[in-house]
């Protein structure tokens, strides 16, 4: 398998590490940065979630890791996001040329990605049997009868009723929540490593969302994928994931086991986020309110970005706050836990 | 401390046109032309101590020279000053017969889209009548027979050219009708008549805005091939138009250039400057310029 | 105090006939809201919950007769206690009882026109029904703007040039300018990003209690609505399946729909158990004999394939209603 320097310190368990990641964008002569420099690892057959608003980032970053950025606009200014394929070989994916075959191979090979409008990811001109059908075309050799015997066995396991039939249908024929199931079936046509899943039912009935994350988890169990879900819903993520980060205008604010933080968050943003969402059956008298505005995207911010709405702000938020992590892998960016913080007070 | 927050806004509206022309070279050019020759018509005639129909058969047919800066035609007229005037005459026409197609193309492209059924279907039919019709044969028969002046030029012409106004005017009545602030508007008791004209009106402008501009090129051009077939603008009072229907004779058009060039550069000149502008025009109201 | 209701909807319907051919017949309905009831106490908020499809949306809106009813009756108890039946409105009184029904949307991103300063936005309505003169209006807008947590300045601003919080409070102050004393609120927070929910959820909270607002809560996002509302109703393909106060809805559902869809909600850090309703949510222009839910339920008998259960009440007192043969 080839090798080169990043095999030497590679952990067995990962599939990805994500590095001081830097996206900007330009529009209208102002420079947006949409991630501020953030650092992440994708472990094997675990679930990694990305909860923001807007904003925060979290689509920019997804979007990045299979370097769909030059397409839209945006411009990678630092950072690796180093992937380690099927074969072994480590690679840089922002390194690749984005219209390259390497990359070509890993997207929808190694790396597939599900959107949060199905009807619109799917071509209104072919059935979906051929648009599940070019996924195979591209990544595999296989004959045609195997291919089609193979869409059915998909369709079958994503809990597509008669699939046999489903197979001619065209998207405006099938509904939401059967739409994002032919394209769950067609990432996972090639059995890739990392399925990355951008708001997937943000736009469906919470009834046919429950049944998407089902199925969801019983891919978790059963194939050997990854998944990357990114969300603004923390209810969805929470049940989901078992890692989560926490994204706030381009910044990690909080990054560990979703339990974890979820039982005791640490960053004042996390916090007041959980106690400001109306839960079922909580019976709550207020909710919590995060004051002001999400700061528009091309302010500069030289401190922590969420120090103009953080109730425990201190003056020496206005610089930038280090990075902490606490036991468990549980990093949080924020000066309330720092040593200096301890030591010296405000 | 109002007024001038509301200045703020409107001026940012302004700058930001501003904005948007300045970065479009080719605009700023036509915005450049156009206003010269704006400047040349309305100052040009009293540059010269010639009246538009002084006659001085003795001075007839001269070449451009210090008294006559772009020469005399056959009647001994200066030429200068009745090009320059005919800049009036033509951009008279044109803009006023695009103001009177636009109004009448808005309102029955407005009623067509706000109302649909059977008023749509009604105007629709008329603009379908109307388009078996080429306005320019309609208004040629029309001069002809009337042997009207410049004002049943303008009524004609503008009358005419309504479809373009209505097709698009009744496309973004459709789909603005849809938007959520109309409905708005509709739920706090605003009427048929303020809906259309205070809330849809003000956001179909772009469209309409860029294809008036066109528009008003395609009217001087329209004025000055029926003012050279004799059906538009009559001596003698002077158009671009019919100073260049004195080309039709081979002499002129050989050896008398004073008297054609002028009149039909300037009209090539100022349908590319409209054409440039409206090009800015249409980058400035694209929603997908960045703006 | 419990007879004193700002709004009783009787048997409420709309279809909306669909239209094939050249000519335009007929050749069926989609009964987007097809005979629901309910109530609305003066002062407090009713929630409607359901899925795509199920004509909540719709309920609103004939409410406030954007839409012209197929049938039934919605009558409303103004403030003198006069009653009018909206169904039956004229033109006339229909522009006169926008002064007492409002809406708020649900995106405020298109809800406001672009074109339209905020000032110009909070005076149109009273411009509309003469109820200030100039001086007074400006004052108005000051304090409409003050009621909604926003300082004067706004009053020049253009909705480009606010964020989608700003410009909901824009909104919730428009439906507040002619004062009125029922607002339906269509999905008013689910445009908006979490952390400005909240501010928008108690604001109008705040603002139900100062003005003794009745507000009609429609709602996708479960959590939401409970958290808004004293009484939900839940709908499904147009009828009204379940209806009871809220901590009684969520400590005992009744219907089998409403069970699962409570279920499927959701949950922060607690495990709870896929809910897997059967099949999908059925055709409102073709909807199934009997009860409409029975093909996805899972307690059917066979009575439920015949007949429609009527929306009963199961406990005088609690002033529960299901619409279930399970329980009648």
């Amino acid at each position: 398998m080839p090798q080169n320097d990043y095999n030497s310190s590679w952990p067995d368990n990962l599939i990805m590490k994500v590095n001081d990641l830097e996206v900007n964008f330009r529009q209208a002569g102002k420079i947006i940065k949409a991630v501020r420099g953030i650092s992440f690892r994708v472990k094997k057959n675990l679930s990694l979630g990305i909860v923001g608003e807007s904003g925060s980032g979290k689509t920019v970053t997804v979007r990045s890791l299979m370097n769909l950025l030059p397409g839209r606009g945006g411009k990678v200014e630092k950072g690796e996001v180093l992937f380690k394929l099927s074969d072994g070989e480590i690679v840089d994916i922002l390194k690749l040329d984005p219209k390259g075959k390497k990359i070509q191979n890993i997207r929808g090979n190694e790396i597939s990605m599900v959107f949060q409008q199905p009807m619109s990811s799917l071509n209104p001109v072919y059935d979906i049997g051929m648009q599940i059908g070019e996924v195979f075309k591209f990544h595999s050799k296989k004959k045609k009868a195997e291919i089609n015997r193979e869409i059915i066995e998909l369709l079958n396991s994503v809990n597509l009723p008669k699939p046999e039939e489903r197979v001619h249908d065209y998207p405006f024929q099938l509904s939401g929540g059967m739409n994002q199931r032919a394209m769950i079936a067609m990432a996972l046509g090639a059995n890739p490593q990392l399925l990355i899943c951008d708001e997937p039912t943000t736009a469906l009935d919470v009834t046919v969302q429950d049944k998407i994350l089902f199925l969801l988890e019983r891919i978790k169990e059963k194939h050997e994928s990854s998944i990357l879900y990114i969300s603004h819903d923390l209810a969805v993520v929470s049940e989901l994931v078992d890692e989560i980060i926490v994204m706030y205008l381009g910044e990690i604010m909080e990054y560990g086991n979703v339990e974890v933080i979820f039982d005791n968050p640490l960053h004042p943003y996390t916090e007041l986020l959980l106690k400001s969402i109306p839960e079922l059956g909580r019976k709550q008298d207020k909710l919590e309110i995060i004051e002001g505005e999400i700061p528009s995207e091309d302010e500069v911010i030289p401190g922590c970005v969420f120090e103009s709405r953080c109730p425990k702000a201190m003056q020496i938020c206005k610089q930038p706050p280090p990075s902490i992590e606490k036991e468990n892998g549980h990093k949080v960016t924020c000066w309330l836990y720092s040593q200096e913080v301890g030591n010296n007070g405000k | 401390m109002e007024s001038s927050q509301k200045e703020k806004s409107q001026k940012k509206f302004v700058s930001r046109f501003w904005q948007t022309i300045e970065k479009h070279t080719l605009a700023k050019i036509g915005l450049l032309i156009l206003v010269l020759i704006l400047f040349i018509s309305l100052i040009g005639p009293n540059l010269t101590p010639y009246t538009i129909d002084e006659i001085n058969l003795r001075a007839s047919y001269q070449s451009p020279s210090q008294e006559h800066w772009l020469g005399t035609d056959r009647l001994g007229r200066d030429v200068f000053t009745r090009v320059s005037y005919a800049g009036r005459i033509s951009l008279l026409v044109g803009v006023s017969g695009t103001f009177l197609s636009i109004f009448v193309g808005v309102f029955f492209g407005a009623i067509a889209g706000f109302f649909g059924g059977k008023i749509d279907s009604v105007l629709l039919k008329m603009q379908e009548i109307q388009m078996c019709f080429p306005p320019i044969i309609l208004v040629i028969a029309l001069m002809s027979f009337v042997r009207g002046g410049i004002f049943e030029l303008i009524i004609f012409l503008g009358l005419f050219n309504w479809v373009g106004a209505f097709r698009l005017a009744r496309g973004e009545f459709v789909s603005i009708r849809e938007e959520e602030y109309v409905e708005s508007a509709r739920i706090i008791g605003a009427s048929n008549l303020s809906i259309m004209f205070k809330h849809i009106l003000p956001n179909a402008l772009p469209p309409l805005v860029v294809s008036a501009t066109l528009q008003v090129a395609l009217l001087i051009l329209a004025e000055a091939g029926l003012s050279f077939l004799g059906l538009g603008v009559r001596p003698p009072i002077p158009s671009w138009g019919n100073m260049l229907s004195s080309a039709r004779q081979l002499e002129v058009l050989r050896t008398r250039y004073w008297l054609w060039i002028p009149p039909g550069a300037l009209i090539s000149l100022t349908v590319i400057a409209i054409n440039f502008l409206g090009d800015g025009l249409r980058d400035a109201v694209d929603p997908y310029s960045g703006i | 105090m419990e007879n004193d209701l700002i709004l009783k909807v009787r048997n409420l319907k709309k279809y909306f006939p669909i239209q094939k051919g050249i000519l335009k017949r007929t050749v069926g309905y989609v009964k987007a809201v097809d005979g629901i009831s309910f109530d609305v106490p003066r002062g407090k908020t009713l929630g409607i919950v359901g899925e795509s499809g199920c004509g909540k949306t719709t309920t609103g809106k004939c409410i406030l007769k954007l839409y012209e009813t197929t049938g039934g009756e919605i009558v409303y108890y103004s403030d003198n206690r006069e009653k009018l039946n909206i169904t039956k409105l004229d033109p006339n009184q229909t522009h006169e009882i926008r002064r007492e029904i409002q809406m708020i949307l649900q995106d405020p991103h298109s809800s406001l026109n672009p074109k339209m300063s905020v000032k110009s936005l909070l005076e149109e309505p009273m411009k509309i029904f003469s109820t200030f003169d100039k001086g007074e209006r400006k004052e108005k807008v000051i304090e409409l703007l003050d009621s909604v947590g926003m300082n004067p300045e706004y009053m020049e601003r253009y909705p480009n040039e606010m964020s989608g919080g700003q410009k909901q409070r824009i909104g919730i102050a428009r439906a507040l300018s002619l004062e009125p004393d029922l607002i339906v609120c269509d999905e008013p927070v689910s445009a908006l990003d979490v952390s400005i929910q909240a501010q928008v959820l108690e604001l109008m909270k705040r603002l139900q209690r100062e003005y003794n607002l009745s507000y009609i809560f429609i709602g996708h996002d479960i959590a939401v609505v409970e958290y808004m509302s004293d009484a939900i109703a839940v709908m499904y393909l147009g009828k009204i399946v379940e209806i009871a106060e809220t901590n009684e809805l969520l400590e005992d559902p009744l219907h089998p729909y409403t069970k699962k869809l409570l279920a499927a909600v959701p949950r922060l850090g607690k495990k709870r158990e896929r809910v897997l309703i059967k099949g999908q949510v059925g055709d409102p222009a073709n909807p199934p004999d009997g009860c409409y839910f029975h093909p996805r339920c899972e307690s059917k008998k066979s009575i439920c394939t015949e007949t429609f259960p009527g929306l009963r009440e199961i406990d005088d007192k609690k002033k529960h209603k299901v619409a279930c043969h399970l329980y009648q």
